[in-house]
């Protein structure tokens, strides 16, 4: 029985296996996320809590990497196969990666909008010392115009 | 036989396997993969809100901290705006496209037909295409922050 691929009129219409490059790409941007935050966080620990967030954030960008690469290696197989079965088996890995990078997103965007909320007061103090700083530059001002002006009495 | 598929405009030529009903298990696999893909997309918008917000407050504070003590900042204030720009852009970016992936492999789901499967996936194929660009381009931000100074400013 011939393949219903060979026959179509649309050959290379098998795009599982045309995102593999791509999938890739993106288990190592996983292993680099991995990387830098061992490197730059790791060396910046002070506490438990640190440690903590720092070890979920590790397990969870391995697995994302380790998950990327399976299902690389499916879309792999699925040009190699060029059948439904295979793309079909390709697309179940996938599963796992959407949903480890929606756990990933959701918890790094609550780490960054808290990290945020808590940096942002510090523009009203520059604004703050600033605008003390020109009024007394000012008082400062008055007060040299004041001794220089000629005394009329 | 020709057909017009209903994810696509320009009739294709319909295989006797894309006609009939794909097993159980990729349905389901399919199933639970847009529920997490209109999820991500949430995520990423909110993200692109945050990030926006905060790299305006960002650029706020080195054009401040440039008025109170008289030096050059690492990085100029409208460098930041269009970090800003960027990474918002590709937030939206991919959070449409999640979305947009998400309808076909919900189609999918409904119809349970092979045909619409292919159609499905070649949606897929896009967004793998321009997220892992975009991962690739994040990547590469936090690393030249972290790897050439640009970090101080983020403290």
């Amino acid at each position: 029985m011939e393949s219903p691929t060979s026959e179509s009129p649309f050959k290379n219409d098998e795009p599982v296996s045309g995102s593999r490059f791509w999938i890739y790409l993106t288990g190592v941007s996983a292993l680099v996320w991995l990387g830098i935050a061992l490197w730059h966080w790791g060396k910046r620990i002070q506490n438990e809590t640190d440690f903590f967030m720092l070890a979920t954030a590790a397990v969870l960008l391995g697995m994302l990497a380790v998950f990327l690469f399976q299902a690389g290696i499916a879309a792999g197989q699925c040009r190699q196969q060029r059948n439904f079965e295979t793309m079909a088996d390709a697309v179940r890995p996938l599963r796992r990666v959407w949903a480890i990078l929606a756990i990933l997103g959701t918890a790094g965007g609550v780490c960054f909008s808290v990290w945020a909320l808590q940096h942002r007061p510090i523009n009203d103090y520059i604004r703050t010392q600033l605008q003390l700083q020109q009024q007394q530059q000012l008082k400062q001002q008055q007060a040299t115009d004041k001794n220089n002006r000629p005394n009329s009495l | 036989m020709s057909i017009v598929h209903p994810l696509r405009s320009a009739p294709r030529q319909a295989l006797d396997e894309d006609a009939r009903e794909a097993r159980s298990v990729v349905v389901h696999a399919c199933s639970v993969q847009w529920r997490w893909q209109v999820g991500l997309g949430l995520v990423l918008l909110t993200v692109a809100v945050t990030l926006s917000w905060w790299l305006l407050e960002l650029s706020d504070r080195v054009s401040l901290m440039d008025k109170a003590f008289q030096h050059a900042p690492p990085l100029p204030p409208l460098h930041v705006r269009y970090f800003a720009l960027g990474g918002s852009f590709l937030c939206v970016l991919n959070a449409g496209l999640l979305f947009f992936c998400a309808s076909g492999l919900r189609y999918f789901v409904d119809s349970r037909l092979v045909l619409d499967l292919h159609a499905a996936m070649r949606r897929l194929r896009w967004l793998w295409r321009i997220f892992g660009m975009s991962v690739a381009l994040a990547t590469g931000a936090v690393a030249w922050a972290v790897f050439t100074g640009g970090l101080p400013l983020l403290k």
